[in-house]
């Protein structure tokens, strides 16, 4: 059913069926709460997160976008879900 | 995936009470079995226990009562559970009891402490058998009165009841309630053997009789509650769970809001207040059995069912023409001391107890300085007759050392 | 401004921080422990299963687990040390239309408050439980604890764990769980599809939830990081869902060996509120 849902345009015809939209998100970190566990870096399906090289205040490297891949994000807000201290989020961009 | 059963779910009359069943009268019970009425007058609709003597009949009776008035009776696995259970109950609003003796408890010191430290308010009975240990379980004992004061962990006010009767039992839980309740405080009913086993004649007035108080609640939107912030009588008033205030309750040293600040200065604020709302609101709970005290020069200090022998002991004395008075702590702690110190005739205290002397630590303390203070017991087993208390009246005074 | 734009979000407020007590964040859970992303997926369950946010309570134990109270955003009750389950007991039986989970780690649910989840359990009492097991004490130093498993190390077991764990879902499938399920953080959107699947149900539900310990448990051991800890389970984890109950017992843990997660077990049974509103009925219409 929300497969094909995701088919339908707003205007009512039919996506073509060999192009499936692909999501894409923004990754939002809240550098002040992330403790540089790697949790969101190690299992980000598509690599798109590194930590950085700037401490915070709390003496952590909180994970960031790698340069060049912002646009490679697929919104599966996996790094969201395993984020335990609540510092990472994807918004999805609306396509 | 199973779908969720719907189950029809009764009207909650445990936090809406209703009293349809009431057993007025006048009756013959047992102190335990006027206890457990005593509770259901005051509202009582959760009760959690395990079966001990000489406590076990307050279980037995309500097990069969409770769900009469739509309440809830559950058996837990041990005295702790049951403990902890009633404080679990308690944080939506019912009013709720336990019942044991010595061994359990000493099991329930835990979970009173947490009760103290989250001000939660509950009752605690206790039917002393005697102790320690499993000791003597099928007769008297007094010997947990220390542990009523000082059980728990930490430092704490108590607030113990001891009744001497079965009437007085069943008034005492409805005060315990009322008190608990008004003071978010867990209170103690400090039962004895005798009392709890004796069958005597209670009268239980209709509904409404007797007034029944209710807890502090918020009355605050939630963006302006504090769990732990106090009314200016130091009681902090009340959110129950399930009314919207996302509230957090805590056993370990807390702020205003109930967040976990485990410094000198947190401490230093919270553990004092817990103290002083209980020693500062005496006119609610303090209640006090004076009999011939106006002109005594000797006192006899007793509680529970002791009490009722020494009543007898001053009887005796007075046909022997000895100034003796009665001085029954009803509130034993915390103790009335001032009402003992205004007694101003008196030159001599027997304190008689079921017990190698604990109450009587206290009345030394505070009367000490102006009055000789004889301790009247025995180790657990048998009531003290009024004989030995009158022999204890009239011996001589102790040569000063 | 328009009526239906899109609600964008400020950079610092994460989607679920109207559900925490957010000023209080960060956790004080360690670099790398797994409690977070459990308390997130609770959250989530809640959400997902339409649960009204003031029937949501949290009854928290001690220890590094339990202060779920102090971040999740719920009427909220942090007891003592493995009294959460009685506590829940109680309240739940006081107002049945609370939804309430006991939350506390391994030590606390199964070492002194055993005997509790086993009565729970027999009794068939209307709470979710869930544990956070990570092997070891991690709020006292990294102690040994009844999961602790055979021949591993703690600052207790120095020569290696002589006792043998016990093996949760099984505990809870003997005495009468009526849903069991073990998955690790790392099976997050597994866990998280459990809660919301489970929040709303009847009867003792059980959740084991295997959290990486990095500072005691995982380096004791020398398993490592949290991240290390996770990839440790992700080479291990073997998927078993609705096992027969002559295979609960293989879901034992060992160091080292595959480690069996999944929904074990998802029954009907009876609860003890059902059958105690038939007894207030009988007591109610036998006496008029």
């Amino acid at each position: 059913m929300a497969i094909a849902n995701s088919l339908q345009t707003s205007h009512g015809s039919r996506a073509p069926i060999d192009k499936p939209t692909r999501h894409h998100g923004t990754v939002h970190v809240i550098e002040l709460r992330c403790k540089e566990c790697n949790f969101c870096v190690q299992f980000c399906p598509e690599e798109v997160l590194e930590i950085s090289d700037h401490y915070t205040p709390r003496g952590y490297r909180p994970a960031r976008v790698k340069t060049g891949k912002e646009g490679d994000c697929i919104a599966c807000r996996f790094c969201e879900h395993v984020c335990p201290d609540y510092a990472i989020y994807v918004v999805e961009d609306s396509p | 995936m199973s779908e969720a059963r719907s189950v029809t779910e009764p009207p909650n009359l445990i936090l809406s009470p209703v009293w349809d069943r009431p057993r007025t009268g006048t009756q013959f019970l047992s102190g335990d079995h006027a206890c457990a009425e005593g509770a259901l007058y005051a509202g009582c609709r959760f009760f959690a226990g395990y079966p001990i003597t000489p406590a076990t009949e307050i279980a037995e009776r309500l097990a069969e009562r409770l769900p009469e008035v739509g309440g809830q009776y559950i058996q837990m696995e041990d005295e702790i559970a049951s403990m902890i259970a009633i404080l679990g109950a308690s944080v939506t609003g019912a009013k709720s009891m336990t019942a044991t003796s010595g061994p359990g408890f000493s099991l329930m010191m835990e979970n009173l402490g947490l009760a103290y430290m989250m001000e939660v308010p509950t009752v605690v009975v206790d039917v002393q058998r005697g102790g320690p240990s499993t000791g003597l379980p099928t007769t008297v004992g007094q010997q947990d009165m220390m542990q009523a004061r000082f059980g728990p962990h930490g430092d704490f006010t108590s607030i113990s009841l001891s009744p001497q009767s079965p009437q007085e039992a069943f008034n005492l839980t409805i005060h315990a309630f009322n008190v608990a309740e008004r003071l978010r405080t867990p209170v103690l009913l400090m039962m004895d053997e005798v009392v709890g086993h004796m069958h005597e004649r209670v009268v239980i007035p209709p509904p409404g009789e007797i007034p029944l108080v209710a807890r502090p609640r918020a009355t605050v939107p939630p963006e302006e509650y504090h769990t732990y912030r106090p009314g200016p009588d130091l009681v902090p008033p009340m959110a129950l769970a399930g009314e919207g205030y996302s509230v957090l309750f805590t056993g370990l040293t807390h702020d205003e809001d109930g967040r976990p600040v485990t410094t000198y200065a947190a401490q230093k604020v919270l553990v004092p207040r817990l103290r002083d709302k209980i020693l500062k609101n005496r006119d609610v709970y303090e209640r006090l059995g004076l009999y011939k005290t106006e002109d005594a020069t000797t006192l006899v200090v007793a509680y529970g069912i002791t009490a009722r022998s020494a009543r007898r002991a001053v009887d005796l004395g007075r046909e022997k023409g000895l100034a003796l008075g009665l001085f029954r702590p009803i509130s034993v702690w915390p103790f009335p001391a001032e009402q003992l110190r205004s007694l101003k005739n008196v030159t001599k205290i027997v304190v008689a107890e079921i017990n190698l002397g604990q109450v009587v630590l206290e009345v030394r303390r505070i009367a000490g300085p102006y009055a000789e203070v004889v301790h009247v017991g025995n180790p657990g087993g048998q009531v003290i007759s009024p004989e030995t208390i009158l022999e204890a009246c009239m011996s001589p005074r102790r040569a000063k050392p | 401004m328009t009526a239906n734009a899109e609600v964008a979000l400020p950079p610092e407020l994460h989607p679920y921080d109207h559900l925490l007590r957010s000023a209080d964040l960060p956790t004080i859970w360690c670099p790398g422990c797994g409690i977070g992303t459990a308390v997130g997926a609770l959250i989530y369950g809640f959400e997902q299963a339409g649960v009204p946010k003031e029937k949501r309570v949290i009854v928290g134990g001690i220890g590094c687990s339990s202060r779920i109270v102090f971040y999740a955003k719920t009427d909220a009750y942090h007891t003592t040390h493995g009294r959460t389950i009685p506590f829940a007991t109680g309240l739940k039986l006081c107002n049945p239309s609370l939804n309430v989970v006991a939350f506390a780690g391994d030590g606390d649910l199964f070492a002194i408050g055993g005997n509790h989840f086993i009565h729970a359990a027999r009794r068939n009492m209307d709470i979710l439980v869930v544990c956070i097991n990570n092997f070891n004490y991690g709020m006292t130093g990294g102690q040994g604890g009844p999961t602790t498993p055979a021949g591993a190390l703690s600052t207790t077991t120095p020569y290696g764990n002589p006792e043998f764990p016990f093996n949760l879902p099984n505990l809870a499938w003997a005495t009468g769980a009526t849903y069991v399920a073990r998955w690790t953080t790392l099976d997050v959107r597994r866990l998280r599809n459990t809660f919301a699947d489970v929040v709303n149900r009847h009867g003792f539900r059980f959740v084991e939830i295997l959290t990486p310990c990095p500072v005691s448990f995982g380096k004791t051991n020398k398993i490592g990081s949290g991240v290390e800890e996770m990839e440790y389970y992700q080479a291990l984890e073997v998927l078993k869902s609705r096992v027969e109950s002559t295979e609960i017992t293989k879901t034992d843990i060992e160091l080292g060996k595959p480690i069996v997660v999944g929904t074990f077990v998802d029954r009907e049974r009876e609860t003890f509120r059902e059958r105690y509103v038939r007894v207030v009925a009988k007591a109610r219409g036998s006496k008029s």
